[in-house]
C-alpha cells in the first residue's frame, strides 16, 4: 500500500523535470555561483592597509616581506583614520595595526622569551571569506617570521580566526539546508496538486488509511532528500569542502532537516486548497526564514530581536549544528541542544501532520 | 437483495441543501441512473455513497456495511469513476492502473491481466506506455474510467462516465457496461438521455437535491410524456375537423393509432403526402418534470 503510493510519487517527482531541477539543480547552481563569485582563489590581489606604530627596522622588514607574498598588495597608513576611510570606501578590504614595541618584542622572542604578539586586523565584514584568507596568510607568515611557535594573538574584527576557514566550508552547510528546505514547497505543492485535481479523493476511494497516505507521500520525499544530501555533499567535496566534525552526525543533522521540512510541507498542504496557494506560500515562508537563520550570511552581527526571531525557526538550529560540525569540528555535546530541538520539532510537526490528514480524509 | 440503500440521506453545505432526504434502494445487479441538471446533487450523492463525504443526516448501507461506520469495508467493494478526469500525469496507463490495483491489494499478475483486458477493450493499448499527460482528453477520460474497474468491484459508481467522449468511444463504453448488467450493481449519473435510456434498469430524476421521479425508462416515458404523436403532410389538411393542430403545414395528432388516422383522414378528403410518428423521449419527460433543459 505505502510502497505503491511511494513508487507512484517517486515517479511523479523524477519525471517532472521542473521539480527535480529545483530540488537538485538550484542548490548546486548556488554552490557553483558562490564559489566563482567569492572564491577566485589565489589569483586575485587583496589590497590591505598597514599602520606601523612601531616604526622599527624589524617592523619595516616584516611589512616588506609580507608585501612580497603573492596576492597581497600593501598600502601604508600613518593613522587609523585614513585606513578606516579607505576600508569604508572599499579601497582596501582590511587593515592591520602593528603595535608599538613590535620590533623589541620580536627580538626578545628570537632570544627565546615567551612573549605574545598582538596584531589588530579590521576588515570589511561583507567579505568575510576574502578577509579570512588574509588573516590566515598573516597568521602563517607571522609564525614563520618569528621562526618559533609563539603565542600570536591576532585581534580580528568582527570574526575571530580561531578555526580554519574555507570558503566552501562556510557556505556549503547553509546551501545544503536551503536545498533541503525546497522540500517544503515540493511536499506542499505535490500534495495540494493531488488534492486539487481530485487524485487524493481517488486514492481515498480505495481502502487506505490516512497514515498510510501520509507515509506514502513522506517516504518518497525522504528518498529524494537522501539523494539531495548525497549530491550536495558530492558537489561540496568537489569544490574542496573539508568536514572537520563527525560526518555521520552531519548526516543526522541533514536528515532531521529533511524531516522537519517534509513535515512543514505536509501541514501547508493540509491547509491549502489549491496548488497556487501552497507553492507561493511555501516560498514566502522560506526565503525570510532562510535569511534570518543565517543560511547565507552569519547571524553574529544581527540585531538581538532578529536573533530572537531566528531562534523560533528550526532552520537556525539546523544551520548552527551543521556549520559547527563542518567548520569547527564540534563534538556531539556542543550541538546536542540543537539536535534535541530538531528532533522534538520533527516529532511535533509529524503529529500535527497526521492529525490534519485524518481530518482531510472524511469531510 | 439490496446492494445500495439510503435513508433520509441529506447533505448541507453551509446552509445550502445539496442533497435533500434521499431514499434509494438499488438492487444487486441493477443499473440505476441519476439524471439531473447541473447542481442537482448527483456528485454529492456519489461522494457520500463512496465515503468521501460524511452525510449531514441519514444512513447509507452498501451491501452489509454502514458507509459512515465502516468506510474501509465499503471501499473494498466499490469502484469509483469521478466526474473529473483523475489520473496521475507522469505515469503511463499501465502504471496508473497498477497503482489503483495495488491500493486494492491485488497481486501484480492479476493487475497485469486485468489492465491488458481493459486497455484493449477501450482502445488504449497502443498508447499505453506513453506518460498520460501526452494522451488526448478522450483517452485520459477512458483511462480514468477503467481505473475504477481494475479491481473488478461488485459495486460501481460512475459519475458521468462518458463525459466528453466521441460517439464511438461512448458506444464502446456502453457496450462494456452492458456486459456487466445483472452482474454488478452500477449507479451512474449522466447528462446523456440516450445513455440513461439505453443502459438503465431504472432512472431517478433528481432536481435540487430531491428525487422527483423514479421508474424504468419505459414507464417514465409512458407516464410523463405526451402520447405518441403523428405528423401528417398533405393536401386539404386545413379542412380536417376535430382536436388537431397545424404546425408548419403539418397536421399534428396526439394519437398513436396510425391506421385509424389514415382511414379517417381519407374519408375527410385529405390526400396524404407523408406521415410519420414521433416517439416520446426521456428529454420530454425530463423537461416536463423539472422544467429545465439538460446541458449536453
Ligand atoms: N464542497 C462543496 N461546498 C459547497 N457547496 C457544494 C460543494 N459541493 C457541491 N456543492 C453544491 O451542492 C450542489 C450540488 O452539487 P453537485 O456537484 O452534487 O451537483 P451535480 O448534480 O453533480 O451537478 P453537475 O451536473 O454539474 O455535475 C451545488 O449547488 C453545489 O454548488
Ligand atoms: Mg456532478
Amino acid at each position: 500500500m505505502i510502497l505503491a503510493l511511494t513508487s507512484r510519487n517517486i515517479k511523479e517527482i523524477f519525471r517532472n523535470r521542473m521539480r527535480i531541477g529545483f530540488l537538485l539543480g538550484m542548490p548546486i547552481a548556488f554552490m557553483l555561483i558562490f564559489n566563482v563569485a567569492f572564491g577566485s582563489s589565489g589569483e586575485e590581489i587583496i589590497n590591505v592597509g598597514i599602520i606601523d606604530l612601531d616604526n622599527s627596522e624589524i617592523s619595516a622588514t616584516y611589512i616588506e616581506n609580507l608585501g612580497n607574498i603573492s596576492g597581497i598588495n600593501i598600502i601604508s597608513y600613518d593613522n587609523e583614520e585614513n585606513a578606516l576611510k579607505d576600508l569604508k570606501d572599499g579601497n582596501i578590504l582590511a587593515y592591520m595595526t602593528i603595535p608599538e614595541h613590535f620590533g623589541e618584542n620580536m627580538m626578545l622572542i628570537w632570544n627565546n622569551s615567551n612573549l605574545e604578539i598582538d596584531l589588530k586586523i579590521k576588515y570589511d565584514e561583507t567579505l568575510p571569506n576574502t578577509a579570512s584568507k588574509f588573516i590566515s596568510i598573516v597568521t602563517s607568515y607571522t609564525l614563520q617570521f618569528s621562526r618559533v611557535s609563539i603565542p600570536l594573538r591576532i585581534d580580528s574584527e568582527p570574526i575571530n580566526i580561531s578555526y580554519e576557514k574555507n570558503l566552501v566550508n562556510f557556505f556549503a552547510p547553509g546551501i545544503v539546508i536551503f536545498g533541503l528546505m525546497v522540500l517544503i514547497p515540493t511536499a506542499g505543492g505535490m500534495i495540494t496538486h493531488d488534492k486539487e485535481k481530485g487524485f487524493m479523493e481517488r486514492i481515498l476511494t480505495t481502502p487506505v488509511t490516512s497514515t498510510q497516505i501520509l507515509l506514502g507521500y513522506s517516504l518518497p520525499l525522504f528518498i529524494v532528500a537522501l539523494i539531495q544530501i548525497a549530491t550536495y555533499m558530492g558537489v561540496g567535496f568537489a569544490l574542496g569542502m573539508k568536514i572537520y566534525g563527525n560526518i555521520f552526525l552531519l548526516f543526522a543533522v541533514y536528515i532531521l532537516t529533511a524531516l522537519w521540512c517534509i513535515g512543514i510541507g505536509m501541514i501547508i498542504s493540509a491547509w491549502a486548497k489549491r496548488e497556487d496557494q501552497a507553492e507561493p506560500f511555501s516560498w514566502i515562508f522560506m526565503i525570510p526564514v532562510a535569511m534570518l537563520s543565517g543560511l547565507w550570511f552569519p547571524l553574529e552581527n544581527m540585531h538581538p530581536v532578529v536573533k530572537a526571531i531566528a531562534n523560533l525557526f528550526p532552520s537556525t538550529y539546523s544551520v548552527n549544528a551543521a556549520r559547527a560540525l563542518v567548520l569547527k569540528g564540534s563534538e556531539f555535546s556542543a550541538i546536542s541542544n540543537s539536535i534535541y530541538i530538531l528532533i522534538v520539532t520533527t516529532v511535533i510537526l509529524f503529529l500535527v501532520g497526521i492529525f490534519l490528514f485524518k481530518k482531510l480524509v472524511v469531510k | 437483495m439490496i446492494a445500495i440503500e439510503t435513508h433520509g440521506l441529506t447533505k448541507e453545505f453551509n446552509g445550502l441543501i445539496a442533497v435533500d432526504n434521499l431514499n434509494l434502494k438499488i438492487k444487486k445487479g441493477e443499473l440505476f441512473s441519476l439524471l439531473g441538471p447541473n447542481g442537482a446533487g448527483k456528485t454529492t450523492t456519489i461522494k457520500m455513497l463512496s465515503c468521501l463525504l460524511n452525510p449531514t443526516h441519514g444512513k447509507i448501507r452498501i451491501l452489509e456495511y454502514d458507509a459512515v461506520e465502516q468506510p474501509y469495508e465499503v471501499k473494498k467493494v466499490i469502484g469509483v469513476s469521478p466526474q473529473e478526469t483523475v489520473i496521475s500525469e507522469f505515469l503511463n496507463s499501465w502504471e496508473n492502473l497498477e497503482l489503483i490495483g495495488r491500493l486494492h491489494r491485488m497481486d501484480k499478475k492479476t493487475i497485469k491481466e486485468r489492465s491488458k483486458e481493459l486497455l484493449e477493450t477501450l482502445g488504449l493499448m497502443e498508447r499505453a506506455k506513453d506518460p498520460v499527460h501526452k494522451l488526448s482528453g478522450g483517452m485520459k477520460r477512458r483511462l480514468s474510467l477503467i481505473m475504477a474497474l481494475i479491481h473488478d468491484p461488485a459495486i460501481l459508481f460512475l459519475d458521468e462516465p462518458t463525459l466528453g467522449l466521441d460517439p464511438q468511444s461512448r458506444r464502446a463504453i456502453w457496450e462494456y457496461i452492458r456486459k456487466f448488467k445483472g452482474e454488478k450493481t452500477i449507479l451512474l449519473t449522466t447528462h446523456y438521455m440516450e445513455e440513461a435510456d439505453q443502459l438503465s434498469d431504472r432512472i431517478g430524476i433528481i432536481d435540487e437535491g430531491r428525487i422527483v421521479a423514479l421508474d424504468t425508462p419505459e414507464r417514465l416515458k409512458e407516464r410523463y410524456s405526451k402520447k405518441k404523436v403523428v405528423l401528417v403532410e398533405g393536401e386539404n389538411i386545413e379542412n380536417v375537423k376535430g382536436k388537431y393542430t397545424i404546425d408548419n403545414n403539418r397536421l399534428v395528432i396526439e394519437d398513436g393509432d396510425i391506421k385509424g388516422i389514415v382511414e379517417r383522414l381519407s374519408k375527410e378528403g385529405v390526400i396524404i403526402k407523408s406521415i410519420k410518428t414521433e416517439e416520446p423521449t426521456l428529454e420530454e419527460v425530463f423537461i416536463e418534470i423539472t422544467g429545465k433543459e439538460l446541458r449536453e
